[in-house]
C-alpha cells in the first residue's frame, strides 16, 4: 500500500485505539478479520495498490475533505479475492473512488463492498469488472443524514464461461438521502450475469431519491442475463425509479456503419463502445474511458 | 345463519372430503383418480413463504364444498335469496344489454349459466366446468390440467383436488364472439373456500372476451378463493380475459391464471384487483410458437389491511414473439401493493420483444409499495425491457385540480384516476364507470 502525507494508515487494533467511538468500528472494523484503514485527512488523489494479503480495507474521508482514490487492482495479485472494502464518506465531505477489478481469469472471488456517506457527504463510485471465473459482489450503499448522496456509475465485462453475480442495495433509513446507481455490462460466449438490486426506503426516509438502473447487451448465444431490480418502499414522500434492460447490438445501427464502410465486427464493437461509455460518460472519469477501452478492446478479441 | 344448502361438506380437507366431491359430481374415474393425486401432492408442499403472510389461513377450517342450488338458465328458476344478490349486483340486467352470456357461480357451484342463441348456433360453448366434463370428456381431458398441472404451486394443488364450478368456453375456428362472456363468483357464507376451475379453448382464428367478476360480504372469519384458470389460444385466435376482483378484507385470493398461445395467437389478461385481505396473483402467458403476443394490464389497490400481491409472467418460448406487461398499484391507509413478476425467454431465439412497466402511487404514509421483477435472457437478438417508478400525489397536481373549484378528496379521486386511465380504457364503459366508482369508495376519508 503506498502512502502519501494526505492519508494515515492504521491496523484495525489502532484505529480501534484511536478511534474507539468511530461508527466503522462497531459496524465494520470489530467483526473483521483483519485490515488496513487509509484515513484520508486531507485534500488529495489517492492511488491503492495491492500486497498479497487477504487484508479488509476500511478508507474513511475526513470532514469536508474532497479526495479521489484510484483502485486498480492487479490482476495476477490474491489479495483481492476474498475482500471487503467499508469506505465511509464524513459528513461535507466528497469522494470519487475509480475501482477496476480485473481478478486472473481463473480467480473465484467473493467480494463485499460497501459505501457508507453522512450528511451532505458525497460518494461517487465509477467501477469497472472484467475476469476471475466466477466473481461475485455484495454492495451496500447507505446514506446517513440530510444531503448525503451515493452515485454508483459501473460497467462488467463478462465472456467464456464466466460468471459474474452483483449484489447491490441502496438504502434509505433517513431523510434526505440520494442514492443513482447505473451498471450496464456485455456479456459474451456462454457467459452468466446476475444482477440483484435492491432499493430500501424505509418509513422515516421522506425527501429520498433513489434511482437504480441495470442495463445488458447480451452478444453471446449461450449467454445468460437475470437481472432483478427491486423496490421496497414506505414512505411516499420519494422519488424511486428503476429500470432494467436486456438486448442486443441493434441491427440497424449495424447496419447503418457497415453501409459506411465499417466491417461487421468493427461496427459492433463500436456500438459496444458506445453503449459502455456512457456510464463514464463524466468529465472526472476520463480515466476510467482509458481503461475501459483498454478492457475493451482485450475483450472483444 | 338461515341459508339452507343441498350439500355441504365438513371443515378441513381429507381423502373422503375429496372423494365426496367428485362423487356429488358424479366424475368419470380419471378426474377421481386425478383429485386424490393432487390432494397428496397439496398435503406434501409447504406453505409458500415468498410472498405475503398466509399464517393466518387455517385450512383445517374452511368449508371446501358447499352446494346452494340446482343450476338453472333462467333468472326467474333461482332462489330467490340468491336470485336478490345477483340483481343487487346487476349481474341479470348487464346479460341483457351487453353480454353474450353469463355465467353466476353461487358458493362451490354455477347456479345459472346461459349463453345467447347466436352465439350457441354457430357452436360457442359456455358452460360450467362440471358440465363441460360431462358434455366434451375428450376436449376436457386433452387440455385440462395440461398448462396449470397439479403441482405447479400449492394453491393449484388444492384446487386441483377440490375445484367446482367454473367456466368451460370453447369458441370453434373462425367465430368472433363479439359481446363478452361473463361470469360472477359469489362466496356467501363464512369459512369457506371456493376453487373454480375454468378452461378456454380458443381454436384458430376465433376470438373472445371473457369477463370475471368476484364478491363477498365481510365476515370475522377468514375465507379462501382459490381458482386456476386455463386459456389455450390456438393459431391466430385472440383471447381476452379480464377480471374485476373485488373480494371483501377477508378472503384469501391465492389464484393461478395461464395462458397457451399458439402460432400468431394473442392473449390479453386485464387484471383488476381491488379487495381481499391477501392477493397473491400473477397471470402468465406462454408464448409457444411464432407470432405469438401477449399483453397484461393490471391495477391493485391496496387498502387497509389489505395486500395485494400481484404481477405477470411471460414465457417466451419461440422467435417473433412480443409482450406487453403494465402495472399500477395503489397503496392507501397502510395498504400493501406488490408488483412481482417474470420475462423469460429461453436459448436460441430471435426477434424477442418485451416490456415491462410498474407504476406504483403511495397515497399516504402508513402503506407501502414493493417490485420485484425478474428478467432471465439467454441469448441475443432478444430485447427485454422494464421500468417501475413509485410516487404520490404531487402538490402542483393537487393546487391545479383545487384552484379549479374541486375539493381535495375529489381532486385526489381525480389525480388517481387519471393514473389508472390505461388500466380502465381497456375495459368495457360499464366497467370502466364501476371501476372509477371502486378507486372513489377506497379513497374516502383519505384526504389528509
Amino acid at each position: 500500500m503506498s502512502s502519501t502525507r494526505a492519508a494515515a494508515f492504521y491496523t484495525a487494533e489502532q484505529f480501534i485505539t484511536r478511534y474507539p467511538t468511530h461508527r466503522l468500528v462497531s459496524k465494520h472494523i470489530l467483526s473483521a478479520r483483519a485490515g488496513i484503514v487509509v484515513y484520508l485527512e486531507h485534500d488529495t488523489i489517492f492511488t491503492l495498490s495491492y500486497e498479497h494479503t487477504s487484508a479488509d480495507l476500511w478508507i474513511i474521508v475526513a470532514a469536508g475533505v474532497r479526495a479521489t482514490v484510484y483502485d486498480i487492482r492487479d490482476p495476477q495479485a490474491d489479495a483481492c479475492k476474498h475482500q471487503a472494502t467499508v469506505i465511509w464518506v464524513h459528513t461535507g465531505a466528497e469522494l470519487t473512488y475509480h475501482l477496476v477489478d480485473a481478478p486472473e481469469q481463473h480467480s473465484v472471488c467473493h467480494k463485499e463492498l460497501s459505501v457508507e456517506v453522512e450528511a451532505a457527504g458525497r460518494a461517487t463510485l465509477y467501477a469497472l469488472f472484467a475476469g476471475g471465473v466466477d466473481t461475485r459482489y455484495v454492495c451496500n450503499f447507505t446514506g446517513h443524514g440530510q444531503g448525503a448522496q451515493v452515485v454508483v456509475r459501473g460497467a462488467y465485462l463478462v465472456h467464456t464461461t464466466q460468471k459474474f453475480s452483483y449484489q447491490a442495495q441502496q438504502i434509505h433509513t433517513v431523510a434526505g438521502v440520494s442514492t443513482d446507481c447505473l451498471l450496464k455490462g456485455v456479456a459474451a460466449d456462454a457467459a452468466n450475469v446476475v444482477y440483484n438490486g435492491r432499493i430500501n426506503i424505509g418509513i422515516a426516509a421522506s425527501g429520498s431519491t433513489a434511482v437504480q438502473i441495470n442495463k445488458n447487451m447480451v452478444i453471446g448465444d449461450a449467454a445468460q442475463v437475470k437481472t432483478d431490480p427491486q423496490l421496497e418502499v414506505l414512505n411516499n414522500q420519494v422519488s424511486c425509479k428503476h429500470a432494467a434492460a436486456v438486448g442486443s447490438v441493434d441491427a440497424d445501427a449495424l447496419l447503418y456503419l457497415a453501409a459506411r464502410g465499417l466491417r461487421v465486427q468493427v461496427a459492433q464493437n463500436l456500438l459496444l463502445q458506445g453503449f459502455l461509455y456512457d456510464v463514464f460518460a463524466d468529465a472526472q472519469a476520463s480515466s476510467m474511458r482509458a481503461l475501459l477501452a483498454k478492457r475493451l478492446a482485450t475483450f472483444l478479441r | 345463519m338461515s341459508e339452507s344448502y343441498i350439500f355441504k361438506a365438513a371443515h378441513g380437507l381429507n381423502r373422503s372430503i375429496v372423494t365426496q366431491i367428485s362423487e356429488q359430481k358424479n366424475e368419470p374415474g380419471w378426474m377421481t383418480d386425478f383429485r386424490l393425486s393432487a390432494l397428496a401432492q397439496f398435503e406434501s408442499m409447504p406453505m409458500p413463504t415468498w410472498g405475503p403472510d398466509l399464517s393466518a389461513l387455517d385450512p383445517d377450517d374452511i368449508c371446501y364444498y358447499l352446494k346452494a342450488a340446482p343450476q338453472k338458465n333462467n333468472w326467474d328458476e333461482v332462489p330467490a335469496n340468491i336470485r336478490s344478490t345477483f340483481q343487487a349486483l346487476g349481474i341479470p340486467q348487464a346479460e341483457q344489454k351487453y353480454l353474450a352470456g353469463v355465467g353466476a357461480q353461487y358458493e362451490s357451484e354455477v347456479i345459472y349459466k346461459a349463453l345467447k342463441k347466436k352465439w350457441a348456433d354457430q357452436g360457442v360453448v359456455f358452460s360450467d366446468m362440471n358440465d363441460g366434463l360431462k358434455n366434451f370428456p375428450e376436449l376436457v381431458k386433452k387440455y385440462f390440467a395440461t398448462i396449470i398441472p397439479a403441482h405447479d404451486n400449492k394453491f393449484a394443488a388444492l384446487n386441483s383436488a377440490v375445484w367446482s364450478g367454473g367456466s368451460f368456453v370453447y369458441v370453434p375456428a373462425g367465430v368472433v364472439v363479439d359481446m363478452p362472456l361473463q361470469a360472477y363468483f359469489r362466496i356467501n357464507a363464512p369459512n369457506i373456500g371456493q376453487f373454480e376451475r375454468t378452461l378456454i379453448i380458443a381454436e384458430p382464428g376465433s376470438s373472445v372476451h371473457y369477463v370475471e367478476g368476484c364478491s363477498a360480504p365481510a365476515y370475522r372469519t377468514n375465507s379462501l378463493h382459490s381458482a386456476v384458470v386455463e386459456l389455450v389460444a390456438l393459431q391466430k385466435a385472440h383471447i381476452r380475459y379480464t377480471t374485476i376482483q373485488n373480494w371483501s378484507s377477508n378472503v384469501y385470493n391465492l389464484v393461478t391464471k395461464r395462458a397457451l398461445a399458439y402460432r400468431d395467437a394473442r392473449v390479453e389478461w386485464v387484471d383488476g384487483n381491488f379487495g381481499s385481505a391477501v392477493t397473491m396473483k400473477y397471470p402468465c402467458v406462454v408464448l409457444k410458437e411464432p407470432g405469438a403476443r401477449a399483453q397484461v394490464i393490471s391495477i391493485a389497490v391496496a387498502g387497509s389491511d389489505q395486500q395485494q400481491d400481484a404481477g405477470a409472467k411471460v414465457i417466451h418460448l419461440a422467435s417473433d414473439t412480443s409482450s406487453t406487461i403494465l402495472a399500477k398499484s395503489i397503496s392507501n391507509k397502510g395498504g400493501i401493493s406488490s408488483y412481482r413478476g417474470l420475462v423469460k425467454a429461453v436459448k436460441g431465439l430471435r426477434n424477442v420483444h418485451a416490456q415491462v412497466q410498474c407504476d406504483a402511487l403511495l397515497l399516504d404514509g402508513l402503506s407501502a409499495s414493493n417490485t420485484y421483477p425478474s428478467i432471465v435472457v439467454t441469448g441475443k437478438s432478444v430485447q427485454v425491457n422494464h421500468e417501475a417508478s413509485v410516487s404520490s400525489v404531487s402538490q402542483e397536481q393537487l393546487l391545479y385540480a383545487r384552484s379549479r373549484g374541486l375539493s381535495e378528496q375529489k381532486a385526489r379521486a381525480l389525480i388517481v384516476n387519471g393514473f389508472i386511465d390505461a388500466f380502465t380504457h381497456e375495459l368495457p364503459m360499464e366497467y370502466a364507470v364501476e371501476i372509477n366508482r371502486l378507486i372513489a369508495l377506497q379513497m374516502e376519508g383519505s384526504v389528509g
